[in-house]
C-alpha cells in the first residue's frame, strides 16, 4: 500500500460524509419525517438531534479536509528541543534561554499568514478555577510557612502575587517574549499546586484541542499545498520527565495519538547518555510510537575530525541505543542550530526582503559567523550572497531529509486517524438513518396495539440490561479488590524478603568488619615492631602500651556484633557490600514486579473473559430476542452490541508497574546514599601529653547502617503500595468503569431510540390517511439512499482498519 | 462535420455491441422534430450519432452525406429513411417499441400541424402500420412458452461473449456495463419488462451473480476485494482497445443522469467530477448489483 491509497480512502470518507449530510438534510426538509423531540423519550433523530448530527458530520468533513498532522517533539532541553522546534518553524517561537521544563505540552501550529507567533489559550476556565482554589489555599494560616519558603523563588513569588491579586491569564499572547512569560507562569502554577497539594486539572488538558496553541507561519511550509493538511508541533516533555502518573498517562496517550514523533538526542552526549536512563526513555517512546518515531541526533555540527560519521551515528543509535526498536534509516544526525539560523534568515529575506539589524538581533551575528565565518560583517549586506549562504547552511544542517520524511509520515498517519474516526461515525449514522426510516415506514402499516406491545417489550429489555449492568459493575469491583489484595500480598512478601536479605548481608558485613579490624591490628603490631625507637626507649615502650590500649579500646568499641552500624576502613569494601545489597534488593523488586505483572494481567484477562462470557453473551441474547420479535412483525433493524474494545486496556500491567517500581527502586538507592551510609571521621593519633607531635594521621572509615537501609526499603515498599493504589485508579479502575458505562449506555441508548421511533409511529397513525400515505412515500424515497451508504461506510471502515495495521 | 470514419453495422464496434445500431435508430426516431421540421440531434453532426448517421446513409463520402443530409433533415426524408432502416435491420423488440412510441407522438403532432403534405402523412401512416404489425408479432412471441428460454439464452450468449474476451476493449466496469446494455436491449430486457417484480428479481439476481463472477475472473481478485475506482475504470492496453470503444460506451450511456444512475453515468461518460453517489472504492459485489439496479429497475427499463 502506498500514500495514494490513503488519499482515496480520505476522498471516500469525504464523499460519504457529504452524502450523509445530504440525506439528513433531506430528512429535515421533508415535513413530518423528523419531529420535535418529546421529553421523556428519545427518538433516533428528532429535529434537534439531527441538526447536531449534521454538525458532527460537518466537523468530520472539516477534519478530513484540513488534516491535523500532530508532530510530537520529545527531548530534553539540553538536547536542543527548542532550537529544533525553532528550526522547523523558521523563527524564534520558543525562547532559547533558560526555559523551564514544559509543564503542559504546548502546540505550535502552522498558520499561513501569521508572521509573528501568537499564543491562544482558550481553554482557560480550568486554570482559573485552579487559581481560585490556590487563592483560598494561600490564605490558610497553616500554609504560611510553606509559602514563605516558596517565595524565595522570584518566579514563584510572581505567580503567588498574581493569584493573590485575583489576576487572570490572558487568552492571547503576542510574540516570543510574551509567550515565554505565559509558559513560565503556567509551569510555576503546576509547581505551586504541587507544593500546596491541590490537584492540577490535567484531565482538562489531555486532549490535543484543549492545549494552549501557538499559531505561526512555518517558513518552511509556506508553499505546502493546502491538501497536505496542517502541521502542528506538540512540544512535550518525555514521559519519564513528567513524574506524576496523571501527566505520564496523558503524555503517553498523546504520543500514541501523534501523527509522528521526533525524539531529539544530543550528539555530544551520545556516548555518555547511552546509559540505562536514556535507553529506557527511548524504548518507552518507541513502544508507543511504532513506525512513527524519528530521531534527530542534534549538534552534529560539533563533530570533530575524529567524531563518528553520519553512518556510524545512525547505526549506533539504531543498534546500541535503541536496540533495534528504530531503523537506522529513521535516525538523522543534524544541526538544529544551523537549520534554525538558515531557515530564519531565509524567512526574513522572504518577508522583509532584508535581514534585520544585527545589533538588535543577536541571532544575525550567529548566522553570519556560521554562514560566512569571522569576517561575516562585510558580507551580510549582500543579499544574494546571504541567500546563497543560507541555502548552503540549510543544506549542511542535514535537516531537510528528516523533515520531509517525518512530514510525509505525519500526513499518512493523520489521514488514517481522520478516516478511521469518520468511518466509525459514518457507519453509526447510516445505521441510525436506516433504523429510523425502516421503523417509521413499517410502523405505519401496523396497528397501534402491535406497536404498544413492541414498546412494552423494549421497556423490559432495558430493565434486563440494567440488571446485567449492576452485576457487571459488581464483578469489576470484586476483581479490582482482588487485584489490590494480591498486590498488597506481593508487597508484604517483598518486605519480608528484604528483611531476610538484609540480615544475611548484615552478617556478611559484620564478618568483613571483624576481618578488617583484625588485619588492622596485625598491621599496627608490625608498625610497633618497626618503629624507630631512637628518641628514647622508655617512650617507646609506653607508646607501644598506649597503642595497644587505644586499639583495644577502639576494637572493643568498633566491633560490636549487635551494632546495626557496620564500619569499614576501605571504601572499596563498603561499596562492594552496598552494591551487593542494592543488587539483591533490586532483584527482590524485580521478582515482585514480574509476579505482580502476571497477577495483574491475569486478573484483567479474567475480567475480560467474564465480560465476554457473561455480559456480552447476555446482552447478545437480549438483542437477538429483540431482533426476532421485530422481524416477526416485519421490522428490519440494524442493531449491534457496542464495541468492547474500550475494555481492552491500552496499558499493560508492565506499563503501569514500570512507573511505580522503578521510581521506588531509585528512591531506595538514593536514600541509601543520602542517609550517610558512610561518613568521614577524622581521628587524631596524637597526644601532646607525651610530648611528641610528629605522628599525626587522618583516618577515614565508612559505615553502613543496616537500619537505614531497612527503613528506606520499607518506606519504598509502602510508597509503592500507595503509588500502586493511585495507578490502579488511573490506569485500571477509571478506564474499566468508563468502558462498562459506555458499553451499557450505548446499548441502552439504541434501544431507547427505537422505542422513541415506535412511539412516534403511534403518533404518525393519528394523522389523516392522506398524510399517512404521503409520509410513507417520503420515508421510502429517503430509505433508498441508505443501504449503499451503509455498505460503503462499512467497507471504508474495514479498509482503513486494514490500512492502519499495514502502515504501522 | 464529423472527421471520424462513419460507423456501419459491419464496423467492429457494432460486432462487439449489437445494441449500438438499435440505440441509433431509436435516437434517430426521437430526433425527428415535427414542429421545427428537422432532425434535432443530427444537426450537431458530431460524435457517435453523427458517425452512425453517415454510416447508415450508406455514404462514406462526406459530400454525398451532405447532400443526403439536406434531404433527410426534413421530416419527410427522415420518415422514409426510418422506414428503410427498420425494415433492413433485425431490430429488437425494445427498439421497435421505442420507435413505435415515438411514431405515435409524431402522428399526433402532425395531425395538429397544417403544413405537412399529404405525402408526409401517408409516409407516416405506412410506417406506423408496418411497425404495429411487427409489434403484434413480437407480442405474440412474448406469449410463447419459449420466451423464458430465449431470455436465458441471451444471458448465456452475452456472458459467453464476455468470457471469450470480446469485451476486453473496455475497462472492467465498462465490460460489465456493456454486457448489461446488450441484455437490456435484447430479449432478456423484454422478458424483464413484461414480468412482475418477483420473477424479474430472480432473473436479475442471476444476472448480478454472473456479472460478479465474470468481473472477478477478469480482474483476478476476490468478489469482496475492494479496489480503487481507477482500477475498475482503467482502460485496457492499446493493443486490445478498439479506437471507438470509449465513444461507444459514452454513446450508449448518454441518457444517464448523474444523480439517478451514478454508476452508468460515471462508467459511460467518464466525467472529471464524479457524482457523489459513485464510490471511490468498491468491490465486484457492489459494482455489478449497482449496475443491475440502475439498468433494470422497474422505473428505468
Amino acid at each position: 500500500m502506498h500514500e495514494q491509497n490513503i488519499e482515496t480512502l480520505r476522498d471516500e470518507a469525504l464523499r460519504l460524509v457529504a452524502l450523509e449530510i445530504n440525506v439528513l438534510q433531506k430528512m429535515m426538509g421533508e415535513l413530518g419525517v423528523l419531529t420535535e423531540g418529546k421529553s421523556g423519550e428519545k427518538q433516533t433523530f428528532d429535529r434537534t438531534s439531527a441538526q447536531k448530527h449534521i454538525e458532527v458530520l460537518a466537523g468530520e468533513h472539516k477534519k478530513l479536509n484540513e488534516l491535523e498532522m500532530v508532530l510530537a517533539v520529545v527531548g530534553t532541553m539540553k538536547a536542543g528541543k527548542s532550537t529544533s522546534i525553532n528550526a522547523i518553524v523558521g523563527t524564534e517561537v520558543l525562547p532559547n534561554r533558560n526555559r523551564p521544563m514544559t509543564a503542559l505540552p504546548t502546540l505550535i501550529r502552522h498558520t499561513t499568514g501569521q508572521i509573528e507567533p501568537i499564543l491562544k489559550f482558550d481553554n482557560d476556565r480550568p486554570i482559573h478555577t485552579l487559581m481560585g482554589l490556590l487563592r483560598n489555599s494561600l490564605k490558610k494560616p497553616e500554609n504560611a510557612a510553606a509559602i514563605k519558603e516558596l517565595v524565595i523563588d522570584s518566579d514563584m513569588k510572581e505567580i503567588i502575587t498574581l493569584i493573590k491579586n485575583g489576576e487572570k491569564f490572558k487568552t492571547r499572547y503576542q510574540g516570543a517574549d510574551e509567550i515565554f512569560l505565559f509558559l513560565r507562569g503556567l509551569n510555576d502554577l503546576v509547581r505551586l499546586s504541587r507544593a500546596l497539594e491541590i490537584d492540577f486539572p490535567f484531565s482538562d488538558y489531555d486532549e490535543i484541542h484543549e492545549l494552549p496553541v501557538i499559531e505561526v507561519e512555518f517558513a518552511h511550509l509556506r508553499e505546502m499545498a493546502q491538501a497536505k493538511g496542517r502541521l502542528t508541533l506538540l512540544d512535550t516533555p518525555g514521559p519519564n520527565e513528567s513524574g506524576q502518573p496523571h501527566l505520564k498517562k496523558m503524555l503517553r496517550e498523546q504520543l500514541s495519538k501523534a501523527s509522528a514523533v521526533l525524539a531529539i538526542l544530543d550528539f555530544t552526549q551520545l556516548k555518555s547518555e547511552a546509559d540505562e536512563e536514556v535507553r529506557k526513555e527511548l524504548s518507552e517512546i518507541a513502544s508507543v510510537t511504532k513506525g512513527r518515531l524519528y530521531t534527530l541526533v542534534n549538534k552534529f555540527d560539533q563533530k570533530d575530525r575524529h567524531g563518528d560519521t553520519e553512518e556510524e551515528v545512525k547505526s549506533f543509535v539504531a543498534g546500541s541505543l535503541m536496540a533495534g526498536s528504530i531503523s537506522s534509516d529513521n535516525v538523522f544526525p543534524v544541526s538544529s542550530r544551523w537549520a534554525y539560523l538558515a531557515n530564519r534568515a531565509r524567512h526574513e529575506l522572504h518577508v522583509n526582503k532584508k535581514l534585520p539589524d544585527a545589533i538588535k538581533h543577536p541571532w544575525i551575528s550567529d548566522f553570519g559567523e556560521e554562514a560566512f565565518g569571522r569576517r561575516w560583517e562585510s558580507k551580510i549586506h549582500d543579499l544574494a550572497e546571504v541567500k546563497a549562504s543560507a541555502d548552503a547552511l540549510w543544506k549542511d544542517s542535514l535537516f531537510h531529509a528528516p523533515l520531509e520524511k517525518v512530514i510525509r509520515t505525519a500526513h499518512i498517519r493523520a489521514a488514517i486517524y481522520a478516516v478511521d474516526s469518520s468511518a466509525a461515525k459514518l457507519v453509526d449514522m447510516a445505521e441510525k438513518m436506516q433504523n429510523l426510516l425502516n421503523t417509521r415506514a413499517t410502523a405505519l402499516g401496523k396497528s397501534a396495539d402491535e406497536l404498544e406491545r413492541q414498546i412494552k417489550n423494549l421497556k423490559q429489555d432495558i430493565d434486563r440490561v440494567e440488571s446485567i449492568e449492576v452485576e457487571a459493575k459488581l464483578n469489576a469491583d470484586t476483581k479490582l479488590k482482588k487485584l489490590t489484595k494480591g498486590t498488597e500480598l506481593v508487597f508484604g512478601g517483598v518486605k519480608t524478603h528484604i528483611a531476610e536479605a538484609l540480615s544475611a548481608y548484615f552478617k556478611e558485613g559484620k564478618q568483613l568488619e571483624k576481618r578488617a579490624i583484625d588485619s588492622k591490628k596485625a598491621e599496627e603490631k608490625k608498625q610497633e615492631l618497626t618503629k624507630p625507637v631512637g628518641s628514647a626507649g622508655i617512650f617507646a615502650s609506653l607508646m607501644g602500651k598506649l597503642g595497644k590500649i587505644r586499639y583495644s579500646i577502639s576494637t572493643d568499641m568498633d566491633f560490636d556484633p549487635d551494632d546495626p552500624v557496620m564500619k569499614f576502613d576501605k571504601r572499596n569494601d563498603a561499596e562492594k557490600l552496598i552494591n551487593k545489597i542494592q543488587k539483591s534488593i533490586s532483584g527482590i523488586f524485580e521478582n515482585a514486579e514480574s509476579v505482580m505483572q502476571l497477577g495483574m494481567t491475569e486478573v484483567l484477562a479474567a475480567f475480560q473473559v467474564d465480560f465476554k462470557n457473561d455480559v456480552v453473551r447476555e446482552t447478545e441474547k437480549i438483542l437477538s430476542e429483540m431482533k426476532s420479535r421485530f422481524e416477526k412483525d416485519g421490522f428490519a433493524m440494524e442493531l449491534r452490541i457496542p464495541n468492547t474494545s474500550k475494555l481492552a486496556l491500552g496499558f499493560s500491567g508492565a506499563d503501569m508497574l514500570g512507573d511505580i517500581v522503578s521510581e521506588r527502586q531509585k528512591t531506595v538507592t538514593r536514600n541509601r546514599r543520602q542517609s550517610g551510609a558512610w561518613g568521614k571521621v577524622c581521628g587524631w593519633f596524637s597526644t601532646d601529653d607525651w610530648g611528641w607531635e610528629d605522628y599525626k594521621t587522618t583516618e577515614q572509615f565508612y559505615e553502613i547502617d543496616i537500619r537505614n537501609i531497612q527503613n528506606a526499603a520499607n518506606r519504598s515498599v509502602d510508597q509503592a503500595v500507595d503509588g500502586l493504589a493511585e495507578a490502579v485508579g488511573i490506569y485500571i479502575k477509571k478506564p474499566l468503569n468508563d468502558g462498562i458505562n459506555d458499553f451499557f449506555a450505548g446499548f441502552k441508548e439504541s434501544v431507547e431510540q427505537i422505542r422513541g421511533d415506535l412511539m412516534q409511529g403511534i403518533r404518525d397513525q393519528e394523522k389523516s390517511k392522506v398524510e399517512q400515505h404521503e409520509l410513507i412515500l417520503k420515508l421510502s424515497a429517503l430509505k433508498k439512499n441508505v443501504p449503499d451508504i451503509l455498505t460503503d461506510s462499512r467497507e471504508l471502515k474495514k479498509d482503513v482498519e486494514q490500512y492502519g495495521t499495514l502502515a504501522v | 462535420m464529423n472527421d471520424l470514419a462513419p460507423i456501419t453495422r459491419d464496423s467492429e464496434i457494432c460486432q462487439v455491441l449489437s445494441s449500438l445500431p438499435e440505440k441509433f435508430i431509436v435516437d434517430f426516431a426521437n430526433g425527428i422534430d415535427v414542429a421545427r421540421d428537422h432532425l434535432r440531434v443530427q444537426r450537431q453532426r458530431t460524435g457517435m450519432g453523427a458517425r452512425f448517421y453517415d454510416g447508415f446513409t450508406g455514404q462514406g463520402a462526406r459530400r454525398q452525406a451532405e447532400i443526403n443530409a439536406s434531404l433527410i433533415d426534413g421530416v419527410e426524408g427522415s420518415l422514409i429513411w426510418l422506414g428503410e432502416l427498420t425494415e433492413s435491420l433485425a431490430l429488437s423488440n425494445y427498439a421497435i417499441v421505442k420507435v413505435n412510441e415515438r411514431l405515435s407522438v409524431i402522428t399526433q403532432n402532425v395531425t395538429t400541424l397544417a403544413h405537412y403534405s399529404a405525402n408526409t402523412r401517408q409516409q407516416l401512416q405506412k410506417l406506423s402500420t408496418d411497425l404495429n404489425k411487427r409489434c403484434d408479432q413480437l407480442s405474440q412471441q412474448i406469449d410463447r412458452i419459449d420466451f423464458e428460454q430465449r431470455a436465458e439464452r441471451q444471458l448465456e450468449q452475452v456472458f459467453n461473449k464476455w468470457s471469450a474476451g470480446r469485451f476486453n476493449t473496455f475497462s472492467l466496469a465498462g465490460r460489465c456495463y456493456a454486457a448489461m446494455e446488450e441484455l437490456r436491449w435484447g430479449v432478456f430486457g423484454d422478458y424483464c419488462r413484461v414480468h412482475d417484480n418477483q420473477i424479474r428479481q430472480g432473473f436479475l439476481g442471476d444476472l448480478a451473480n454472473r456479472a460478479i463472477s465474470q468481473l472477478t475472473n477478469d480482474a483476478r481478485i476476490e468478489a469482496a476485494e475492494r479496489s480503487d475506482m481507477t482500477f475498475w475504470l482503467a482502460k485496457p492496453t492499446a493493443r486490445t482497445q478498439l479506437p471507438d470503444a470509449t465513444d461507444a460506451l459514452a454513446y450508449l450511456g448518454d441518457w444517464s443522469n448523474s444523480e439517478v444512475q451514478p454508476f452508468v453515468f460515471s462508467i459511460s461518460q467518464l466525467p472529471e467530477q464524479r457524482p457523489l453517489k459513485f464510490p471511490n472504492r468498491c468491490n465486484a459485489n457492489r459494482l455489478a448489483p449497482a449496475l443491475v439496479s440502475e439498468l433494470f429497475s422497474e422505473q428505468y427499463l
